[in-house]
């Protein structure tokens, strides 16, 4: 049995090297040509579906969350015991960088002093961030985001950078909605926030010590712009950035509490590395601990999802084009030499040794379709859009090929091509002998 | 041919009737033949008597309507298609009238297909594939395509394929019918050294009678009938 199966094996193998090697090259090229076609869009037209969702994903871990990203509860304006956290925080080795941030909503105005009536007003309220320059630098690379102007030094009290989401010029529905006009570095903004005044009530004579509270009261500073920020990133382009400790001075805040910290993990560590230890303790009682990916906006989570159900169904539709591409030109194939399998089966050659050829071809013209597109893909247009990513309004869009998806692929479509491979053979195979060698159908 | 010879080919009654929508087309009608080992029979008559639909019948390259074939012992009517495949590559070798080689092997190739179907190594395979050719003086065309070959020397080719795993018959279906006088007379003189000397039952399908006056015996089929 195994001498029948090794010969019938060694037959077809024969037959297949054969006739592949003596058919007219320009049809190999061509059937190479296709598949190498029909992999490169199984594996880069959802390549590129996830590499926009990974496109965006990166710049968000990138420019905002860092590897793990550590929020207030929603309960609370601040992470409670930061300072414990950021004490924690300072012990491992693996973190390559972090940047507390404390934020505010924040009104900001421009050319106040101008204005007659409200419809002048040049006002828009968003969100302000305190931070220490250089480390939110070190940590997101905020200051290669610089489109205008420069990024705030350390000592700089005076100085603010502007998201783009704040001006005009950069908004496509200025006309919509409220921002701020003519404003660019060099001019002078006034920040209101709501600061805090202490208020001591019950002051009676029998009120020992007086109760003291805080009433929330409208604190302005005139800053000047130093820079303006934009990014693929809409939170990173929707603030505001000062120095932390102006902004703590302007809300009123002299304890060490934060809103957000971001931390970046060296190559290659697992932010779990961190994060187990935070919550293992107890921290996740004062603040939200998220990996960047746990911490995404909920739209880029359901976009990863459309894209990743759009990809599979393309991806789909690419396998059954494969199927019904390499049928075909098997089938092709086959049919057009159903004389010469009828001479085979005529001498004695069994059908699976005649269907064996046909699987070894239609494996080979995949199998150099595949690699030729392997090549094209991982030594040319990956490291190429890697490092030339598609800039797009929503994010830089790169080509996510990772080897085991590819590996999956691959393995699948030499499954496809050995069905495809085999049922088209089969088919004429099957048919009368002597009919196949008289030509008669 | 004495009957003291083992019978190699028995058939009986042997019919054979195409079928196309209410029309069915009686082509053999009940044949009775015995071919003895050793013996070469020519099988002669007009055109549409139905010479070469026995010999497909015959040769199991075909399925009869009706009727028993037995060929060394052997009822192959209930032999499945497999079984028929491995028959025929142990059995029986075949020479068809347009030569039939497969057209992207070489003369050595095409020789080597069936001794590599017995499991023969390749080295084994192809230096009997070129004695094969070198029996029909054709060694120094074994790399040639069958393209490159004259139809004298494709049809050598043929039976040298047909010869080389060592057939116990070979089918001959008009042989000569595609080849000047000269290359038919080369392959005549083969196949009358194959039979003298070899042994080989051959059984030829033929419409000259020059050539089928060289078989031992000549069968004459008229309207699907022998005669």
């Amino acid at each position: 049995m195994f001498r029948i199966i090794s010969n019938t094996i060694s037959v077809g193998f024969f037959l297949a090297i054969r006739q592949i090697a003596r058919t007219s090259k320009w049809t190999t090229v061509l059937i190479v040509f296709i598949m190498m076609l029909t992999f490169f869009n199984l594996v880069a037209t959802s390549g590129f579906l996830v590499g926009i969702v990974e496109g965006a994903s990166r710049s968000f871990r990138e420019q905002w969350t860092g590897d793990l990203f550590i929020t207030n509860r929603n309960e609370k304006n601040y992470i409670e015991r930061t300072n414990d956290i950021i004490s924690l925080l300072s012990s491992f080795p693996q973190i390559q960088s972090y940047s507390p941030r404390i934020t505010a909503g924040a009104s900001i105005e421009a050319n106040w002093w101008q204005k007659r009536t409200e419809e002048d007003a040049n006002i828009v309220s968003n969100q302000i961030a305190g931070i220490i320059p250089s480390v939110e630098d070190q940590t997101t690379g905020l200051s290669k985001a610089i489109v205008e102007g420069e990024w705030l030094k350390d000592d700089d009290a005076r100085g603010i950078v502007l998201g783009s989401g704040y001006l005009a010029k950069y908004s496509r529905v200025a006309d919509l909605v409220s921002l701020l006009r003519d404003v660019g570095p060099g001019t002078v903004v006034r920040v209101t926030v709501s600061g805090k005044s202490p208020v001591v009530t019950n002051p009676g004579p029998d009120a020992v010590p007086p109760e003291t509270t805080t009433n929330s009261v409208a604190v302005s500073q005139d800053f000047i712009v130093r820079g303006i920020i934009d990014s693929k990133v809409q939170f990173v382009s929707s603030r505001a950035y000062i120095l932390d400790s102006e902004l703590k001075k302007m809300i009123g805040k002299s304890d060490g509490d934060v809103s957000e910290i971001a931390i970046v993990m060296k190559d290659g560590i697992d932010p779990y590395v961190v994060k187990t230890p935070l919550i293992n303790n107890g921290f996740s009682k004062y603040a939200q601990i998220n990996t960047s990916s746990e911490g995404s906006p909920e739209f880029l989570v359901n976009i990863k999802l459309f894209f990743s159900i759009i990809g599979t169904i393309l991806g789909s539709v690419s396998v059954v084009v494969a199927l019904i591409t390499i049928f075909i030109i098997i089938y092709i194939n086959a049919l057009t030499r159903r004389r010469q399998i009828g001479i085979m089966k005529g001498i004695g050659v069994t059908n699976f040794a005649i269907e064996f050829s046909y699987i070894c071809q239609a494996v080979f013209y995949v199998l150099i379709g595949s690699g030729i597109a392997l090549v094209i893909i991982f030594a040319g247009l990956k490291p190429y859009l890697d490092a030339n990513p598609i800039d797009t309004p929503f994010a830089t869009i790169v080509l996510v090929a990772e080897p085991a998806s590819v590996a999956t692929k691959f393995l699948l479509v030499m499954l496809i091509s050995t069905l495809a491979g085999y049922l088209p053979a089969r088919l004429i195979v099957k048919r009368n002998t002597l009919n196949a060698i008289l030509g008669r159908n | 041919m004495t009957s003291t010879k083992k019978v190699l080919i028995e058939v009986t009654n042997l019919t054979k009737s195409f079928i196309d929508g209410p029309v069915a087309t009686h082509v053999l009608k009940g044949v009775d033949m015995t071919v003895y080992e050793g013996e070469f029979v020519a099988i002669m008559g007009r055109s549409g008597a139905g010479k070469s639909t026995f010999l497909y019948q015959v040769s199991l390259l075909d399925n009869p309507t009706g009727g028993s074939i037995k060929i060394n012992g052997h009822n192959v009517d209930n032999f499945s298609n497999e079984e028929k495949t491995r028959f025929r590559l142990t059995e029986l070798g075949y020479v068809f009238q347009d030569y039939s080689l497969l057209p992207e092997l070489t003369a050595c190739e095409n020789i080597m297909i069936p001794l590599l179907m017995q499991g023969l190594s390749r080295k084994t395979a192809r230096d009997r594939a070129i004695k094969a050719l070198a029996s029909v003086n054709l060694d120094h065309r074994e790399n040639n395509l069958p393209s490159e070959l004259s139809g004298g020397e494709q049809q050598r080719v043929s039976i040298a394929r047909a010869i080389t795993h060592k057939p116990r018959i070979l089918f001959a279906d008009e042989p000569t019918a595609n080849l000047d006088s000269f290359s038919s007379n080369l392959v005549m003189d083969i196949f009358k050294k194959l039979n003298k000397e070899d042994g080989l039952t051959i059984v030829m399908v033929t419409h000259e009678e020059e050539f089928g006056k060289m078989a031992d015996r000549i069968v004459k089929l008229a309207d699907g009938m022998v005669v």
